[in-house]
């Protein structure tokens, strides 16, 4: 029983620490201003990750266990979807075996309309799989792209939920 | 159980071919490896249920709760420290401190089901290296499951790599050595109630528990990463300086603890020796496993499978002697005048072999 004990309770020790710093208790987060009135704060445990991916002084990138994200922010004129169709092409000319799920349409910040694909293909020889969002407003164009190992994207969806839904863009 | 058995499923579904490969490899480096463990207590081989047991612990209840574990701590560790930080040292800080101590369980859960069954150092050594051997192998499919799924290439192609990787390179450095350090500490702890200071016992329990995770914390840090990175012998040569100490450690404390077994052996064998029961030449091959193995070989090439069989049984029957001695404290215990007779039936059987 006590050896039971010591088990289970060292995992609710550890499950209780970890919903305590998700929480914000202990977090240690700040927004980074990338330009056009565009702010993103990076989820618990995203670091910079301009080291690995440098998206220029235009974007912020950030990395956590492997997977990377990239917000960037441009003048954009164009429509949404002519965005979405700029970003995909461009991710298909980089990609092996480029293959992605059909465009849907979300939200980001404080309601603006995005669209959103999920994607898979292969970079260096390794099978990888991502998140392309694209909002527009007030002529402003933002770019989310997440990359991630195959098989790794769904543990950090909420991450990228987060970060999506807590960009700040002037409407 | 039930965890694990989906995961295998899982696998097996999405990865047919990687996931043959990797039972398939396990097996054939898994097997003898465990057969080498089974066989460093020479004079009482451990019994193959609580063997089972110890490696369903590891692969199973151990690495199911260190799987939990290690997420919500990292999970943690990402929130209050730099990620940075994190990306580099998380699994040094947090794997040996929940797997460690899940499988350390494993062999307070072994002693408290077969008590009797802990009786010298090298009890606890082989139980925990069987309980990190469990524990490496299922780990390991999981790793070559995540090569598969990575691969752009064959799913072969894969898991032959981190085979190389994991099995072939590293591993020696790994659970089995970490865990059997553990258990060492932990077979000292018990062996020696009523006879060694408790202070002695819990200092060396908590010595051993520090070097098994001082082991697996050097193992998982990124320290000699730029050595690693530059691949060929730079990369072999990191990991032998990362696992060797420890490994051979582990062999000094494995080669005492047989010397003292080996001791205790002919201290308890004392009152048999010269006796029908066991000859001073009888005993001479005893205490050596190599001689007894010798014995049995050309037993069976000289008079035949039967003889050599019957040969073991009446080696086990000999050997046991010791383990009764120690465990009834009187020549003269019904138990040992039964084994005796048991004894000399063996001989007589071998004699009509002959």
């Amino acid at each position: 029983m006590l050896l039971a004990a010591v088990m289970v309770g060292w995992l609710l020790v550890v499950s209780g620490l970890a919903g305590m710093s998700r929480s914000g208790v202990a977090s240690v987060l700040q927004p980074v201003d990338i330009g056009r009135g565009v702010k993103v704060t990076p989820a618990p445990g995203w670091t910079s990750g301009a080291e690995v991916w440098d998206v220029g002084p235009s974007g912020v990138s950030f990395k956590k266990a492997g997977t990377l994200v990239a917000f960037t922010a441009e003048e954009w004129t164009g429509s949404l979807s002519e965005l979405v169709t700029r970003e995909l092409d461009g991710l298909r000319a980089e990609l092996g075996a480029f293959r992605a799920l059909p465009t849907t349409e979300t939200q980001v910040g404080d309601g603006v309309r995005a669209l959103s694909v999920l994607f898979s293909g292969t970079l260096e020889d390794r099978r990888v799989e991502g998140e392309l969002v694209v909002a527009v407003s007030a002529g402003t164009g933002v770019v989310m792209l997440a990359v991630a190992p195959f098989g790794q994207l769904v543990g950090i969806q909420s991450d990228l939920d987060d970060m999506s839904r807590g960009l700040v863009m002037a409407r | 159980m039930v965890v694990v058995g989906l995961e295998q499923s899982a696998y097996l579904g999405s990865y047919p071919i990687a996931w043959f490969a990797s039972l398939v490899l396990l097996a054939l480096t898994a097997i003898p490896a465990g057969f080498i463990i089974y066989r460093l207590d020479q004079f009482e081989p451990e019994p193959a249920s609580l063997v089972a047991i110890a490696l369903v612990w590891g692969g199973v209840v151990a690495l199911t709760f260190s799987a939990l574990a290690n997420s919500a701590l990292l999970s943690f560790l990402q929130n209050v420290f730099p990620g940075g930080v994190v990306d580099s040292w998380g699994a040094a800080l947090v794997a040996p401190l929940n797997e460690e101590l899940y499988k350390g369980a494993g062999l307070v859960a072994l002693y408290l089901m077969r008590p009797r069954e802990f009786d010298s150092l090298m009890d606890g050594l082989v139980y925990g290296a069987m309980i990190g051997l469990g524990f490496q192998v299922v780990e390991n499919v999981q790793y070559f499951m995540m090569a598969a799924a990575q691969s752009a290439g064959g799913q072969l192609a894969a898991v032959a790599g981190m085979f190389l990787v994991r099995v072939v390179l590293a591993g020696v450095y790994s659970h089995m050595l970490f865990t059997g350090l553990m258990g060492f500490g932990f077979a000292y702890f018990v062996i020696n109630r009523g006879r060694v200071s408790v202070r002695l016992r819990v200092a060396t329990v908590a010595l051993f528990a520090c070097l098994a995770w001082a082991a697996h914390f050097v193992w998982n840090s990124p320290v000699l990463d730029a050595w690693l990175a530059r691949g060929g012998s730079f990369y072999v040569l990191a990991l032998i300086v990362k696992g060797m100490p420890f490994l051979a450690l582990l062999g000094l404390v494995g080669y005492l603890a047989r010397r003292r077994e080996a001791k205790a052996f002919a201290r308890l064998m004392a009152a048999e020796v010269g006796s029908d029961v066991v000859t001073v030449e009888e005993f001479r091959v005893l205490r050596s496993g190599r001689l007894r193995r010798r014995a049995l070989r050309r037993m069976k090439k000289v008079q035949g499978k039967r003889a050599s069989k019957v040969l073991k049984r009446l080696q086990r029957a000999q050997m046991d002697l010791a383990v009764l001695h120690a465990k009834t404290g009187s020549p003269n215990a019904p138990i040992l005048e039964a084994r005796r007779d048991e004894v000399r039936r063996l001989k007589a059987l071998l004699a009509q072999a002959h």
